[in-house]
């Protein structure tokens, strides 16, 4: 008795198995498969970016798959891009929380015949192997950008003076990285301006807050701050609107439209920067499709989906310039 | 009576059932099957830890620190790497500060505190002294090692390193009288220690053993990607529930290496399988898959009470049967 129920259990177990295995089967003539990987999920930047690459995955047919780890974390990243390459996706396209740590599971995935794109934030090109990364903006244009923003605002007569902090993401981020790497010499034009410190509070809403509330509290005579993650500067705001310290302490950086407008509206934030994190998603997802089926030819300026005038460079396609947001036209995005 | 052997044995074809299954999850969803090698070395690594761990918590005991284990090896490996030693000193250094930070955790086992308490601080503590030391940054970027460890003969060195350990485990748990010690530690400590059993060297041993094979993983994965201090945050959970699931009692005394083997490919394989079914269906996500391996240990948990109550049930009866 008992051995015979066990047996009818077993085969049920085991024709389930086949099944499932067969409606695999069925669609042999699938599309393109692409996996699209963000730094983490369930932030305001990623769920934008998310958006547009499924509207553009709408308008091409492709079978999408938007999925990533729930915190900053490069070995979670690893597992589920080694688990998508055993699955079959044709294209993966990631934004690395670590570029030189990701590096191996990078090039083992494209020696397995899977396209590996980056994009929001690079690998390193030589370990990786990686073939395109689709940029946002150039590094130099938001480094400046940045510093721009912060002399109209805080300067006098076009030159920083006072004390200044960064407060960037995790510590190994290399868009986060590479904007600084421009920005720290660029201040050196400003003889008065004084650096104090960059604070790395990862992607996590509170510590941001609570780095910046001690940071207040440490610098009475505090003037600038460039928070310039998505989610630094709504937590930065926060700490100096909750410290009063709104007009003395000019806050700027990177961020969503959604998630400034209240500091902007009561003039905590009077500028910030970012550029179109919806088109970003979109472009990525165009140029995973594009790139399944060719390689894409360096073109000074090129029509993707519904984006015109994007640039692609050997080894980068770029979506264009950054965006300054400000009272007047904050309202016009939705992201 | 008869019914009763047919309960008695779902415990037993239960993680057998669901292999079948997990395993023909895997599989309906793969493109790639050799590409299911680097999936799996993340579970290798799980499958070491819990092989050890299995037997500590025969042993009545139980390390925490594992992750942390592996952290403080590999930023030692990594900065030692980078300050210019040979890839292969520095590897060997690892091993050795992954047996002396081991042998601490026995020490303080040894020395009366709970394992619970003693390894729950030493987790903070080496994970903090490696974040100390690399100054919370990781290392990467290390020089190319001499001989690539990170693989031999075309696999990666996780799974040889769970070929032995398995092997070894197999033969000390269930061939030699340190194994039978283990067992009688675990079900009663006092009793042991009365029936002359070393139990304060046995458990050093143990932990030692622990801190060891945390170091020779901290090695492979430093020669890979790099030293990563928060990489395997976690990973004792994984490998206690890995253990748990193939139904080795979790206050010791009850279950085996194989048993912990079988446990290991189970939540493997429904991990990986569950992971491969989320891009089809949004609702299984990283939460989901958290919510399947506790339903599993609930589960597998009152299996093994309740087996037990069993168990000791039909003892009593039979021993009131002999007084009578």
């Amino acid at each position: 008795m008992m051995i015979k129920r066990s047996k009818t259990a077993l085969v049920v177990g085991f024709l389930s198995c086949c099944l499932l295995g067969c409606q695999q089967d069925q669609d042999a003539e699938s599309p393109v498969r692409i996996g699209m990987m963000p730094k983490l999920m369930g932030i305001s930047f990623f769920d934008a970016a998310g958006r547009g690459a499924q509207e553009a995955a709408e308008e091409l047919g492709v079978d999408l798959t938007y999925d990533g780890p729930t915190e900053d974390n490069t070995e979670q990243q690893a597992k589920m891009i080694e688990a998508w390459v055993a699955q079959g996706f044709d294209v993966i396209a990631v934004a690395p929380n670590d570029p030189d740590a990701i590096a191996s599971t990078l090039f083992s995935a494209q020696s397995q015949g899977v396209q590996v794109i980056t994009w929001d934030t690079d690998a390193d090109v030589e370990s990786s192997q990686r073939s395109i990364f689709v940029n946002q903006a150039p590094a130099e244009d938001i480094a400046n950008t940045l510093v721009d923003v912060m002399v109209r605002g805080a300067g006098e007569n076009k030159k920083l003076t006072g004390q200044f902090v960064i407060i960037s993401g995790t510590k190994t981020a290399a868009n986060q990285n590479s904007w600084m790497e421009i920005m720290v010499p660029r201040l050196q034009q400003h003889p008065d301006c004084e650096l104090l410190e960059t604070r790395y509070p990862t992607e996590d809403q509170l510590k941001a807050r609570e780095e910046t509330a001690n940071l207040l509290a440490a610098y009475p005579e505090l003037r600038g701050i460039w928070a310039i993650t998505s989610v630094a500067l709504p937590a930065a705001a926060k700490a100096v609107r909750d410290a009063g310290r709104q007009g003395q302490v000019f806050v700027t950086g990177l961020s969503l439209p959604s998630l400034m407008r209240d500091y902007v509206q009561d003039g905590t934030v009077e500028e910030f920067v970012l550029f179109d994190v919806e088109k970003l998603g979109y472009l990525t997802v165009q140029v995973a499709a594009a790139l399944h089926r060719n390689p894409l030819l360096p073109a000074e300026s090129r029509a993707m989906g519904k984006l015109d005038s994007i640039r692609i460079t050997e080894r980068e396609v770029i979506l264009g310039k950054p965006l300054i947001f400000d009272k007047n036209n904050i309202d016009q995005y939705n992201f | 009576m008869k019914r009763k052997g047919f309960i008695k044995n779902i415990p037993v074809l239960l993680p057998w059932l669901l292999l079948l299954l997990a395993v023909g999850l895997v599989f309906s969803q793969v493109e790639r099957p050799a590409a299911l090698v680097n999936v799996g070395v993340q579970w290798a690594r799980v499958g070491v830890l819990a092989i050890v761990m299995t037997a500590i918590i025969l042993s009545g005991g139980i390390d925490l620190s594992v992750g942390s284990m592996i952290a403080l090896s590999s930023v030692a490996m990594g900065l030692l790497w980078k300050a210019g030693w040979p890839a292969e000193v520095a590897s060997g250094l690892a091993v050795l500060v992954g047996a002396t930070i081991g042998a601490i955790n026995g020490f303080l086992v040894v020395l009366g505190l709970s394992p619970l308490v003693a390894t729950l601080a030493t987790m903070a503590f080496y994970s903090g002294l490696a974040l100390m030391l690399c100054g919370g940054e990781k290392i990467t970027k290390l020089p190319d090692p001499a001989i690539d460890t990170s693989q031999i003969a075309g696999w990666p060195s996780e799974y040889w390193i769970l070929a032995f350990v398995f092997a070894a485990a197999m033969l000390l748990v269930h061939g030699t009288r340190f194994g039978r010690w283990c067992y009688a530690i675990g079900d009663n400590p006092m009793a042991a220690r009365f029936a002359a059993i070393p139990v304060r060297r046995t458990q050093w041993w143990l932990y030692t053993a622990s801190g060891m094979v945390s170091g020779l993983l901290a090695v492979v994965y430093t020669v890979r990607k790099g030293a990563i201090p928060d990489a395997h945050r976690g990973i004792e959970l994984e490998a206690i529930a890995c253990v748990v699931v193939g139904g080795t009692l979790i206050t010791g005394g009850r279950g085996g290496i194989l048993k912990t083997l079988l446990g290991i490919v189970v939540i493997a394989n429904i991990d990986i399988g569950l992971f491969f079914l989320s891009g089809r269906f949004k609702f299984i996500g990283a939460d989901a898959r958290l919510m399947v391996v506790g339903v599993l240990l609930i589960v597998v948990a009152v299996w093994n009470e309740w087996l037990a109550r069993t168990d000791d049930r039909v003892e009593t009866l039979n021993e009131a049967a002999e007084r009578i």
